[in-house]
């Protein structure tokens, strides 16, 4: 018997919901780092090119993919890759995308929490007074459980940890239409406001110190970030750190454009809905992003300081140099606690959809109610935390991080865009993106989706492959002392992924021969009987 | 900041921008137009069923 399937109150909302989902903690941490790493101005070149040559038509496979296998019943990856491609080995595929989203929210779920924490901690001016870099350091590394100086134990982390995943979980039993998109619809303006409230106290900023650094201002900063370096442009670590930026940013392969897709309606437009949460999601980064973080740093300290700061990752940038710099302006606490807050705001949009897809998939394969899906998924998730908090300081986290948060993007990225422009089939394909589109897209696409996106893709797992994953997984430079936790890490990953793949396996075969979703679609018509 | 710089920044930003708010108009048109035509049905039943 055919279930009805939600659908999204609005397309202001869906669109929310899918920038929502884009727009998270990297878009104002990640890439200014990304960008500063790699050679400011010059990085930017690149990070175009694959926003339009890999971003977008990504975005639009996804979305396609998603609303196909959702007019069969799937809101997850194993039902959406079966449908697409007639194989036994389709569904097991989709096993990728369900691990990626699932293992990410584990941990995104804690670095969620902590700017929830640090938001409280701006605006009840806790940190203020310690304004070098080694005591907000400490501060920091406190606060995660590494040390007892500044917290006597990991109990507030923990305690904010709770609320931020009691959030989420409160919103996603509500459901996609009466949670997600009335979370989109506000959180979304808000993040928005308190970006640009940001970027205008940015740019009130000038010189602070023009007696001793006159050079040091935000016009430095924006120079930084804008003027290319031409010469540069022929290294390829630049194009290959842009496209991974624009993985990440855009939040593709992780399944979940694909299941918030799912819910779309057979004619609804995906190649407008698609380039829209794209550019909102651009303009969070590009304009908002890359004007706030960057800029501010070298006002108070200085390129040089400044890139030192993002050579020590996005979390130093974040969360140690940016509360310095609000314990120097006036009002600092409400900016830090803006700053914090619109981070949490980045973060919970995104978080929600990561735990979208395993929702969907226990939903439709199981016949489980929502609320019944809602606290297995809840249940899985918050074993997961608590072992990324308790053993975070032995590398737990960077170990998921690495593998599914990096690695395994990729990897499902390519399983789709093979499947759908060479399995599928580039005609059927082409014809599915446009179906309902209220935008002429070039024809040149076509073509980009069939060759090039592919190309790219291949050229970023090689070189991953090569540069980073062979030493990672040897753990070469690893502390010795870290090596069991990072093995723990791999064999709680091994566990998801094994049971994912046996709960796929499972479920095909109780379902078979019944009267399944696909059953009540009727082609012909193009609408569910 | 360069020349170049100021170009390159404007010239992005002013993309990004327009696009953003042509596809977001058009979306929310799109959905007015949509929400027009529900009431619309709506009404029709409620009529009908009269």
């Amino acid at each position: 018997m055919a279930q009805k399937r939600e659908n999204w109150g609005s397309k202001v909302g869906l669109i929310l919901a899918m920038a929502g989902n884009a727009v998270g903690l990297g878009n104002f941490l990640r890439f200014p780092v990304q960008a500063s790493q790699n050679g400011g101005g010059t990085f930017m070149i690149p990070y175009l090119f694959a926003f339009i040559l890999l971003g977008i038509p990504m975005a639009w496979i996804e979305w396609s993919i998603g609303r196909h296998g959702g007019k069969y019943g799937h809101g997850s990856m194993p039902g959406m890759l079966d449908v697409l491609w007639k194989s036994k080995v389709a569904k097991y595929l989709g096993m990728f995308a369900i691990f990626t989203s699932t293992v990410i929210i584990i941990y995104y779920t804690y670095i969620e929490s902590w700017s929830l924490a640090f938001s409280f901690f701006s605006i009840t001016k806790s940190y203020f007074g310690l304004e070098s870099f080694n005591m907000m350091h400490s501060f920091l590394t406190s606060y995660q459980g590494e040390n007892t100086q500044y917290f006597a134990n990991i109990w507030p982390a923990y305690i904010f940890m709770l609320i931020t995943f009691l959030i989420n979980f409160f919103v996603l039993r509500k459901g996609v239409s009466k949670g997600i998109e009335k979370l989109a619809l506000i959180a979304m303006p808000l993040l928005f406001i308190f970006a640009i409230v940001l970027v205008i106290r940015v740019f009130t900023i000038g010189t602070p110190d023009p007696v001793n650094h006159p050079d040091w201002n935000v016009m430095k900063g924006l120079a930084f970030i804008w003027e290319p370096d031409f010469s540069m442009l022929g290294n390829a670590k630049i194009w290959l750190a842009a496209a991974g930026q624009i993985f990440f940013t855009l939040s593709v392969g992780m399944g979940t454009l694909s299941a918030y897709a799912s819910y779309l309606k057979e004619k609804d437009d995906i190649a407008l809905g698609a380039i829209s949460a794209s550019f909102l999601n651009e303009f969070a980064e590009i304009i908002l992003g890359a004007t706030i973080a960057i800029p501010v740093a070298v006002a108070f300290f200085g390129i040089t300081t400044t890139q030192n700061i993002a050579l020590g990752g996005a979390f130093n940038l974040g969360f140690v140099s940016l509360p310095i710099i609000f314990q120097n302006m006036p009002y600092g606490e409400i900016f830090g606690f803006l700053w914090f807050l619109m981070l949490f705001l980045a973060g919970i949009t995104s978080s929600v959809a990561m735990a979208q897809p395993i929702i969907s998939f226990l939903e439709e394969q199981f016949g489980l109610s929502k609320n019944k899906a809602t606290a297995i998924v809840g249940a899985l998730i918050f074993i997961g935390i608590n072992l990324v908090v308790v053993f975070f300081q032995y590398g737990f986290l960077d170990e998921m991080d690495y593998w599914s948060g990096t690695f395994a993007l990729v990897i499902v990225a390519l399983i789709e865009v093979i499947i759908y422009a060479w399995i599928f089939g580039m005609d059927k394909g082409w014809k599915e993106i446009n179906k309902g589109a209220e935008i002429k897209i070039p024809k040149i696409f076509y073509y980009v989706i069939k060759y090039i996106t592919p190309f790219y893709l291949l050229a970023i797992l090689i070189s991953w492959t090569i540069q980073d994953a062979i030493p990672i997984f040897l753990m070469q430079n690893i502390p010795a002392e870290e090596i069991p936790y990072r093995w723990l890490s791999r064999g709680f990953m091994i566990l998801i992924a094994v049971g994912i793949l046996f709960l796929i396996h499972f479920a095909w075969k109780r379902n078979e021969g019944k009267d399944t979703f696909k059953l009540d679609y009727d082609e012909d018509k193009g609408e569910i009987k | 900041m360069s020349i170049s710089g100021w170009i390159f920044m404007i010239f992005s930003w002013a993309a990004i921008i327009s696009i953003m708010v042509y596809t977001f108009a058009k979306v929310l048109k799109s959905s007015n137009k949509d929400s027009k035509q529900q009431n619309n049905d709506d009404t029709g039943n409620i009529i009908e069923k009269k």
